[in-house]
């Protein structure tokens, strides 16, 4: 690795102060729990009661801490060496919402585990698979990655919930305030520049509170919640496997290699100015830490989880890129998984400090995502592989019952403006391969 | 420096944590749920506090408590209409007769929560009834809560929306309801009140079926006039579990449960699931399983 660029304070192989290490891992860790709301809904859904609820958000927080510390670590051809955390992947949210439909938790957890090997095979070949992911590839599926965060964030940013709800104006006061003073922060202050995300939540937390936006319910359960205690209910559920939820899966667990693939690739360009090009056997250790991680997951009963593009961009926020970052989060998270307690205030966050800080990182993501696709060099071949993937993309985030006329096999492929937007740009970058000669047409 | 930085980030983040409001409106999934019964909430407190002078506040044009299709209305313990901003001729008039659009008698059921010793007693009533703006009867939810003022006189006072959500609880309230009536009245009282499309039972289309140990279902309102008996001892849900299997399996464990149910795909818009809500109940030896379920919210990130 090269040396560490300008703007990044702490670089991969530096040791930052102890109070900085901490400082800046509970940041990630505030953001790690940005997503743990995903098996609240889906337990939820099920039915679950809180007792299920509390034992999977667990779990899933031991298994991310472990991926982020084995992403971290590089040793044995996996892991990345970076500071690339694991959280509940909005990709496989889906998938796994239709195999805990089905079949519960024995299928969610039988799918979830398939999930991760399908993850290995295809970390095992990435290498070889180069060919279809381009620059231009790899920076639409960052930038489409930003993109899927643009719901979520929004809807808590503005406390619209469920449709026909109008703005809460409480709610925007408190998202714009957080969002304002992180923003500030980066621009204008270069010594709290560090902690800005850990400074907006805070302030996030106390205005929410003094809204009347906490979940003061939650929080009195959590308050009579132990300390420590172990996240396994009696008896694991057991592991089910359905053949009819294979593509789906399939497609979830592509998609989430897919985008650590863009957030391994976001990684090495924070820590390299001089980028050019993926380092693949990185990305491939990378990519089998993560495949780790979901396998992991699905065998102790959380639930699927991918790279975080919001951490990773935090990497980039706070100028703090040491991977003793990723071993300490990653632990401070495992450790969490055993208090009920701290565990309880992280997911019980409030609406409009969740949308803020998903905002926040969504900005660094889709600028990212542009970097890398503006890197390739746009010629008129690129032009239309990255531009027509991405009008139907977003087309059918306004037009999704056009789904529903596809085929069914076909169905799968158009499940998230994500996958959507994968496939075509990989397909269409093959197909204007063909003959495109050296001639090259800037666009 | 960086002692003093850590402590004032720690200090923000736990400053205000109790001072958290609304404990009692988070059991709903809809915002104007909550805000309907923060609304009255507030309204039961003011006149604790100051009487019938609250009132005037009550009657404020584009205050907290009236505008914008928002506004209360406060009965007192005769059925008596002490305050109404919208139906004026509602007001110094004893509607313990009033009756919506199914007969059910809106004013006399509220007035139950004046036979409930708790001074805080509250529930949620629904009704049909006209919508002013489209003027045609829609189910209407209304939120009304006890509150006795400072000279000791008790009122009623509520608030309503038009085209109600279906929370949770409401089902859950309505099993109970039930549950009450088997225990009160017998099994043929009850039947007979799940199957007569005006009565408390079917609301916001919500319905009770009633199904025997054996999984004969005994009471199916959805088919009220079907002569031939069903059993779903067999049937699979969408996702081919036997659902009835889930139900029993699930209550043997507790007397009330929630189940998912996929229901057959019946178009290719994707699963179609239903949330069921079951409760045991034990009348004269025999166990009835009362169930009811409805389509649950989806945010629109899920979207």
């Amino acid at each position: 690795m090269p040396d560490k660029p300008q703007d990044i304070l702490y670089g991969l192989n530096e040791r930052p102060p102890w109070s900085v290490v901490i400082l800046v891992s509970l940041q990630h860790i505030f953001l790690m729990s940005s997503t743990l709301v995903l098996p609240i809904v889906l337990i939820a859904e099920i039915g679950g009661a809180f007792e299920q609820v509390r034992s999977v958000v667990a779990l899933t927080m031991i298994a991310c801490g472990l991926g982020t510390i084995l992403q971290a670590l590089r040793c044995g051809g996996v892991g990345s060496g970076f500071v690339c955390p694991n959280l509940c992947g909005p990709n496989f949210f889906a998938a796994s919402m239709e195999a805990a439909w089905m079949g519960g938790l024995p299928l969610l957890r039988g799918m979830t585990v398939f999930a991760g090997l399908v993850e290995f095979v295809f970390a095992r070949f990435v290498g070889r698979l180069k060919f279809l992911f381009p620059p231009e590839v790899t920076g639409l599926v960052v930038f489409m990655v930003a993109i899927g965060l643009v719901p979520l964030g929004l809807s808590k940013f503005l406390g619209i919930e469920y449709e026909g709800e109008s703005i809460e104006p409480s709610t925007l006061a408190v998202a714009s305030t957080t969002l304002a003073i992180m923003v500030g922060l980066n621009i204008w202050s270069k010594k709290l520049r560090l902690y800005a995300v850990l400074i907006g939540f805070a302030t996030g937390y106390g205005l929410s509170s003094a809204f009347g936006l906490l979940n003061v319910s939650g929080i009195r359960m959590s308050l009579d919640a132990p300390w420590l205690a172990s996240p396994f209910l009696d008896g694991l559920p057991g592991l089910a496997f359905d053949w009819s939820l294979v593509p789906v899966f399939v497609i979830a667990s592509i998609t989430g290699a897919l985008k650590s693939f863009g957030n391994l690739i976001t990684s090495e360009k924070i820590n390299d100015d001089c980028w050019t090009a993926p380092d693949m056997r990185r990305i491939s250790g990378g990519l089998m830490a993560d495949a780790a991680c979901v396998t992991v997951s699905g065998l102790i009963g959380g639930m699927a989880s991918d790279t975080s593009a919001s951490n990773v961009s935090l990497t980039r926020a706070s100028g703090v890129t040491s991977r003793i970052i990723g071993y300490s989060a990653g632990l401070l998270f495992v450790l969490l998984g055993f208090s009920p307690l701290v565990s309880g205030f992280l997911v019980l966050m409030p609406s409009p400090v969740m949308g803020a800080i998903l905002l926040y990182v969504t900005s660094f993501m889709m600028v990212a995502g542009v970097q890398i696709i503006w890197s390739s060099g746009l010629d008129m071949r690129k032009t239309f592989v990255v531009s027509i993937p991405l009008i139907f993309g977003l087309g059918l985030s306004w037009f999704p019952s056009a789904v529903v006329s596809l085929p069914v096999g076909l169905r799968a492929f158009a499940d998230s403006p994500l996958t959507l937007t994968t496939v075509l740009a990989i397909v269409l970058h093959q197909i204007l391969r063909i003959s495109s000669g050296s001639k090259k047409n800037t666009a | 420096m960086r002692i003093d930085c850590l402590s004032m980030i720690f200090g923000l983040f736990f400053l205000f944590i109790p001072f958290g409001l609304g404990a009692e409106t988070e059991i709903y999934s809809y915002r104007e749920n909550r805000e309907l019964v923060s609304l009255v909430n507030r309204a039961a407190d003011l006149i604790r506090q100051t009487g019938e002078a609250a009132f005037n506040e009550f009657a404020k044009i584009d205050s907290k408590w009236l505008g914008n299709q928002r506004y209360l209305f406060v009965y007192d313990s005769d059925g008596l209409c002490v305050f109404d901003p919208v139906e004026a001729g509602f007001v110094g008039r004893n509607l313990s007769n009033l009756q919506d659009f199914h007969g059910y008698p809106v004013v006399s059921r509220m007035l139950d929560l004046f036979s409930n010793p708790d001074p805080d007693a509250a529930g949620w009533f629904f009704y049909l009834w006209e919508d002013p703006r489209h003027s045609t009867p829609v189910w209407k939810g209304a939120y009304v809560r006890k509150a006795i003022s400072p000279t000791g006189r008790a009122y009623a006072v509520g608030s309503g929306l038009y085209r109600v959500k279906v929370e949770k609880v409401f089902v859950e309230n309505l099993i109970s309801d039930a549950a009450d009536l088997l225990a009160s009245r017998g099994k043929a009282v009850l039947f007979s009140e799940l199957l007569n499309p005006d009565s408390r039972f079917q609301i916001l289309d919500l319905h009770i079926s009633v199904l025997a140990g054996n999984g004969d279902i005994l009471v199916d309102p959805a088919f009220p006039n079907l002569a031939r008996k069903r059993n779903v001892g067999d049937y699979t849900d969408g996702a081919g579990r036997n659902f009835f299997d889930v139900i029993r399996n699930s209550l043997s464990i507790s007397e009330s449960a929630w189940s998912l149910r996929i229901l057959p795909r019946y178009s290719r818009s994707g699963m179609a699931r239903h949330l069921v809500f079951a409760r045991r109940v034990v009348q004269d030896g025999e166990i009835l399983y009362l169930t009811a379920s409805f389509i649950p919210p989806t945010p629109v990130w899920m979207k």
